[in-house]
């Protein structure tokens, strides 16, 4: 079978073909003798002709991060060399390319530096997102009710058995959802005690049509950071009746 | 010998050996090479001064896309 050839990898080596080229057009020309092309840009000081060098640094760091853009860095440099050595007739030839080469390789690398921490958190991020999902899959199979809401009161997770009883309701406020108030339930709620003083809180609910629920709340941070209330809801309505 | 003659040598050393000492990490992690063999890639990289690392480069690009290298590993396995 034939292998797929990743035409990606060969535009780093092409970018810097193409700065190379630029670097040493002038010389080009008088090799060539391609007098039409003669341009006094390319005889002057290179310190502009350099800059066109950062293109392929970054891109080196972008895609392999600070060891791409250390390796770019260093074959930038090789192709100054022979400019600062033996071509350039401008003063300190070879002062002015360390110092751009110091320059770039330092872009390059804070660049390969960022790239790895984006990378990083973006994999921590779907990790975080899929343990989230795990969890709620769990809670979903759970035979009581359970409820995330967070300090403004707006309910962020429900599982099955809650909206069974209750009815989907996540993004609304759990007194206007649950309760069918239109304010918090003080003073028995006691999501912010919860919330901010970390305890564990144990009560019995009365909600509209005659339902009484045992309710079993704890902190609980969800994977925005933010401290939200969990709440454990199991119908005792059946054992108050008796 | 004029001072800016071995600044130019030490110069020329030290990127050299920087580039020598990335590239032959990169050679000794690398599962295949271009000619099947590590060992003469890594004579040439020490032996010829900057160019060797250069003639690497140029047959090795794929060092500059390691997260496709990655992903298509991944894919096969």
């Amino acid at each position: 079978m034939r292998q797929r050839i990743n035409v990606k990898q060969f535009i780093m080596p092409l970018l810097m073909i193409l700065c190379a080229l630029f670097y040493y057009f002038g010389e080009l020309v008088d090799w060539a003798a391609w007098d039409a092309l003669r341009q006094n840009f390319f005889y002057g000081v290179h310190d502009i002709h350099r800059l066109l060098f950062l293109a392929p640094i970054i891109y080196a760091a972008y895609t392999a991060r600070v060891k791409g853009a250390i390796i770019a860095t260093l074959v930038s440099f090789i192709i100054f060399l022979p400019r600062a050595f033996f071509i350039s007739p401008f003063p300190d030839p070879l002062l002015r390319m360390v110092l751009f080469t110091i320059f770039a390789g330092v872009i390059g690398v804070l660049v390969g530096t960022i790239r790895n921490q984006t990378i990083k958190s973006q994999q921590l991020e779907a990790t975080l997102y899929n343990e989230r999902n795990k969890l709620l899959k769990i809670m979903d199979g759970m035979a009581d009710g359970v409820l995330i809401t967070d300090a403004d009161y707006k309910i962020r997770f429900m599982n099955s058995n809650m909206v069974k009883d209750f009815g989907e309701g996540a993004g609304s406020t759990c007194y206007e959802h649950l309760q069918k108030r239109a304010t918090p339930c003080e003073p028995d709620c006691k999501i912010l005690s919860v919330i901010s003083g970390g305890e564990i809180s144990q009560w019995e609910c009365r909600f509209p049509g005659g339902r009484t629920y045992e309710v079993v709340a704890a902190p609980y941070i969800d994977t925005d950071g933010t401290t939200c209330q969990i709440s454990i809801f199991r119908d005792i309505s059946n054992r108050r009746a008796k | 010998m004029e001072t800016e003659w071995v600044i130019r040598i030490v110069l020329f050393g030290v990127v050299h050996w920087i580039l020598a000492g990335v590239l032959l990490h990169d050679l000794a992690s690398r599962q295949k090479v271009f000619g099947g063999r590590k060992a003469p890639w890594a004579v040439i990289i020490l032996i010829i001064p900057c160019f060797g690392s250069l003639l690497y480069l140029a047959f090795h690009p794929q060092i500059f896309n390691p997260d496709y290298n990655r992903d298509h590993r991944n894919k096969k396995d």
